[in-house]
């Protein structure tokens, strides 16, 4: 529980409304520091400052969004243009070791088909003739190229 | 999520075919093909000695690539008004939004409606092309839409003989009429 400043200590309930704090601060009985410092204290009390999301949880909540809504396009300019797709690639230019290997996490455990945003982050496509087009030697050959690169 | 994707088709005639399969998507399914991606670039499977996009990056999929990637298979474009089933002929028709072509859709053997792949998701029967049509700008392409029909197809059933896709058709009916008999799955 918060507590008010020592000096004006007063039951919670009591300062819990705003107004009454500010008739009360009106009053000239409190110097305006005081007066601020209770503002932040009631505010972070009644807005309590949630935690960021981790880069992980980020991309995880992106990557479902993007796979729901573009789950019944065929099209990779079309699947490249929904906005969660472009966040993910957006997180890859501060992120992009990070960045690559959740999405090669992605691609393993969910099939979800990053190769565009793979090739665009890591500049390389492992994807050779004989396995393009090839839903499983496609996601084979980026786990490969994962594990090379863990390796390296 | 049909009826999301899809709003035109709340009301018609159309059911689900099979579960969803991200072996193979529309353009595929209209190739009558189950076991690849097809799109005309490096990445995917594309008919052999048909243009493909230059490059790493996909760029906007005019629907000339696949006119004349179709061709390959016996396909002749003939516009986008001649919707109506043909005896002897068999159509796909090519949609596209303002940033290129979106899907494919195959009309059934007998003119009862058209067969469309929902990407990765279930293949789908629906009794007219405009039933899955939708907007065309750039922003509905960003959040889904398969934009309209802007190029139909057409060839004899003798093409599809000659290029193997009528034996692979029966084939694969027959397969997934012997999955939706052995496996119980949800459908939409």
């Amino acid at each position: 529980m918060i507590s008010p400043p020592p000096s004006y200590r007063v039951p919670f309930n009591e300062w819990e409304n705003p107004v009454e704090i500010r008739e009360f601060c009106e009053e000239g009985q409190v110097p305006q520091t005081d007066v601020d410092e209770w503002v932040v204290q009631v505010d972070s009390l009644w807005f309590p400052k949630q935690p960021e999301p981790s880069l992980e949880e980020r991309f995880r909540i992106l990557a479902q969004q993007w796979a729901n809504e573009t789950g019944h396009l065929s099209s990779p300019n079309q699947k490249m243009l929904h906005p969660s797709y472009q966040a993910i690639l957006g997180m890859g230019q501060e992120h992009r070791e990070e960045v690559i290997d959740l999405l090669l996490r992605d691609l393993a455990e969910n099939r979800r088909p990053w190769f565009w945003a793979l090739s665009y982050l890591a500049q390389a496509n492992p994807i050779t003739p004989a396995d393009a087009g090839r839903m499983d030697r496609m996601i084979d050959a980026w786990v490969r190229w994962g594990n090379k690169r863990k390796n390296a | 999520m049909f009826y999301v994707w899809f709003p035109s088709l709340r009301g018609t005639d159309w059911r689900i075919k099979s579960p969803a399969d991200d072996d193979y998507q529309c353009i595929a399914w209209a190739a009558i093909h189950t076991d690849r991606c097809m799109w005309p670039h490096a990445n995917y499977t594309w008919f052999p000695g048909a243009p493909i996009f230059p490059g790493i990056d996909p760029e906007a999929a005019t629907s000339d690539y696949f006119v004349e990637g179709f061709s390959r298979i016996g396909y002749k474009p003939i516009g986008k008004d001649r919707r109506r089933w043909v005896p002897g002929f068999q159509k796909v028709a090519i949609y596209a939004t303002e940033v290129g072509v979106s899907h494919m859709a195959r009309q059934r053997l007998f003119g009862r409606g058209w067969l469309s792949k929902a990407g990765d998701c279930e293949d789908f029967i629906h009794r007219r092309l405009e039933d899955i049509e939708g907007d065309v700008s750039t922003l509905a392409a960003a959040a889904g839409s398969y934009g309209i029909v802007v190029e139909i197809l057409r060839r004899g059933w003798w093409s599809a003989f000659k290029y193997g896709c009528a034996s692979r058709a029966f084939k694969i009916a027959g397969e997934m009429r012997e999955y939706r008999r052995t496996h119980k799955w949800d459908a939409p």
